[in-house]
């Protein structure tokens, strides 16, 4: 066969070959899945999740990692790494909405799934639940309050408890030792107007917040 | 400690054997190899001897493959692959001495490089991350800026972006998962191509020299730093290939004779394979295979991980080295005997069919794309290295923060 040949049907071929794969590729591109549907046959691939953050944990060398809980009550993994971290427009919080488009795969024998950069995040901010409606009914479940510190007390095993209190209601953070030893924590004086996020838990027998992570401690402005 | 040495040998078994099957890549192995070894008994430890020595073995072994098979007609072809010009003249055997140097040369350098690495590649990661697309397209300029004129340059810059567009549908989409795609694009771009056009011509292969002369290091000190250098920039700068790296290399110490680059190219992948432990101490990210493969069974590599790393691929390199002259000796004797035609039909058999094994159905449409654009370097007399675009662009375009409004725009 002449090069001329070869050229012409090899330009041909290839044109016709992107043509076929961009056509298949566009037309499986994926909706939101589910997570009670990801399962090990979704490893490598590409897909669209959304749900409620119900815990986060920020990693010494700036990665963040989530678990989001969707609305059919799955739980799944989210490591968003330091650099996508950086770029988010947004800090995440607990109990905030995301929408995440990622690839599925599988650490340590669990599955998650890795957004590739921070645009394939949406976060929908939510807002804080009001402490007047907190009851003892709801221990476990995971709450975001916001308030001004009316009170900081440490205990003996280091660790402190604060009270919020914010419309004339009050709630009581419980703040761990290693939590509390950080430096995070110094800025927290009383009337410092926080947000605080974590599970709600019964503590001799009166209902307060656990905070797990330095991350569901947000600072805002003072009286 | 001889329990580790008895798995890295069992490990140099299976790496020369996975080393002499064509078209299969060092890469596409690691996951397979970690799958299988997490499914036995063995402690961590034993399990990087193993994994690290198959990995080493291949990147030695499986320049025999490429080296004897898929050689043109050399009155018809227009550009004719390094390895295969000495094949031609039947001097294949000197290519196996000068990759047994290369890649044994550019492991002992790049243990050399270690120590001052271990301190420098993490800022050098920092500085240089922002900047990253920018130093790929200042690349992918040189490499236009070395065709010898300007038509060609603007062709090689078309067949780039072609491969590059076939890159980022299917790594960015969800035709196959993650980069399962890989086998079929890369084995088209770089193995179906040279074997269609061999096939295709009514050559043989002439009689193969001997020659029992041995190779001096002293002078080829330099092709070898350049495939240590090109390790280095390849396990540093994603996307960019071997031949990249070793071309880049060449410019910068002024080699120009394809014995350089046949030592040089060499031993960039073995030096990458080093040199990601490395990476994966410093910055904790895997640059290659062999660190994938590593990090999957250990998730923080501390100082004396890495020099168990560097010590099993010290005493796997030496073997493998032996091992490599010992076959390519073997093959280089026998290779006029054999029945080539068959034997490159069974490669791209054995290429069609791993395709189907790790892409599926889509495989057949990515490898026959692949091929096709990979038939265009020769055809146009232009680098073969632009197919490197297929990784290159989309890995651009990621770090330019263009990627998701292209995808988004092309409705992917």
């Amino acid at each position: 066969m002449k090069n001329t040949s070869i050229v012409r049907l090899s330009l041909i071929s290839s044109i016709v070959g992107l043509t076929l794969l961009y056509m298949s590729a566009a037309s499986i591109n994926p909706g939101v899945t589910p997570i009670s549907e990801i399962d090990e046959n979704y490893i490598g691939l590409k897909t669209k999740i959304s749900g409620e953050v119900i815990k986060t944990r920020k990693h010494s060398d700036g990665h963040l990692f989530l678990q989001i809980r969707g609305k059919d009550y799955n739980k799944i993994r989210i490591p968003i790494f330091a650099q996508t971290n950086s770029n988010l427009n947004e800090k995440i919080e607990l109990l905030d909405n995301i929408e995440i488009k990622g690839e599925v795969n599988e650490y340590r024998g669990d599955l998650q799934v890795t957004p590739q950069n921070s645009e394939s995040i949406k976060v929908v901010k939510s807002a804080p639940i009001n402490i007047s409606k907190i009851s003892k009914a709801q221990a476990g479940e995971i709450v975001r309050v916001r308030g001004y510190i009316s009170e900081k007390n440490k205990n003996k095993d280091g660790s402190y408890s604060i009270i919020i209190k914010n419309d004339g209601n009050k709630i009581k953070a419980h703040i761990p030792k290693e939590i509390a030893s950080s430096s995070k924590f110094e800025m927290m004086r009383e009337s410092t107007l926080i947000q605080v996020g974590g599970p709600l838990e019964l503590r001799k027998g009166e209902i307060a917040i656990k905070i797990r992570n330095p991350h569901n401690i947000r600072f805002e402005t003072s009286k | 400690m001889i329990i580790y040495l008895l798995y890295s040998l069992l490990g140099i078994l299976i790496g020369s054997f996975t080393g002499l099957i064509p078209g299969l890549h060092v890469n596409n192995i690691a996951p397979i190899l970690v799958s299988l070894v997490s499914g036995t008994q063995l402690d961590t430890y034993q399990a990087i001897s193993l994994i690290v020595a198959m990995m080493t073995t291949h990147t030695f072994l499986d320049f025999i493959p490429s080296t004897f098979l898929g050689v043109p007609d050399k009155n018809t072809a227009l550009s004719v692959l390094p390895a295969h010009q000495f094949v031609l003249e039947g001097r294949g055997y000197e290519v196996i001495k000068f990759t047994a140097l290369g890649s044994l040369g550019s492991l002992i350098i790049s243990t050399v490089m270690v120590g001052g690495l271990v301190h420098i590649i993490g800022p050098i990661y920092k500085i240089i991350n922002p900047y990253m697309h920018l130093l790929l397209i200042f690349i992918v300029a040189i490499m236009f800026l070395l065709e010898d004129s300007w038509k060609k340059r603007l062709i090689s810059l078309g067949i780039f972006l072609l491969a590059g567009f076939l890159g980022l549908i299917v790594l960015n989409s969800n035709l196959v998962p993650g980069n399962s795609g890989l086998m079929p694009m890369l084995g088209g771009l770089f193995g179906m191509s040279v074997l269609i056009v061999s096939i295709n011509n009514e050559n043989t292969i002439p009689q193969q020299k001997i020659s029992n002369k041995e190779i001096e290091v002293i002078p080829n000190t330099k092709p070898i730093v350049s495939g240590a250098t090109a390790g280095f920039l390849t396990g540093v700068i994603p996307g960019v290939g071997p031949a990249q790296g070793t071309v880049l290399s060449q410019v910068l110490t002024k080699t120009e004779e394809t014995k350089d680059f046949l030592i040089g190219v060499s031993g960039v992948n073995t030096a990458k394979a080093l040199l990601s432990f490395v990476a994966l101490y410093a910055i904790g990210r895997p640059r290659s295979g062999a660190a994938v493969a590593v990090h999957n069974l250990i998730e923080k590599i501390g100082l004396n991980d890495l020099l168990f790393l560097i010590g099993i691929s010290l005493f796997v390199g030496g073997l493998a080295a032996v091992l490599h002259l010992k076959i390519g000796k073997l093959a280089a004797k026998n290779i006029e005997k054999l029945p080539y035609k068959p034997m490159c039909l069974a490669v791209i058999i054995s290429i069609i069919a791993f395709s189907v094994y790790y892409a599926g159905l889509w495989g057949i449409l990515i490898l026959f794309t692949s091929t096709s654009i990979g038939l265009l370097p020769p055809s146009f007399n232009v680098k073969r290295t632009h197919c490197m675009g297929v990784l290159i662009f989309p890995v651009i375009l990621f770090f330019s923060g263009l990627e998701t409004p292209i995808l988004k725009f092309l409705g992917l």
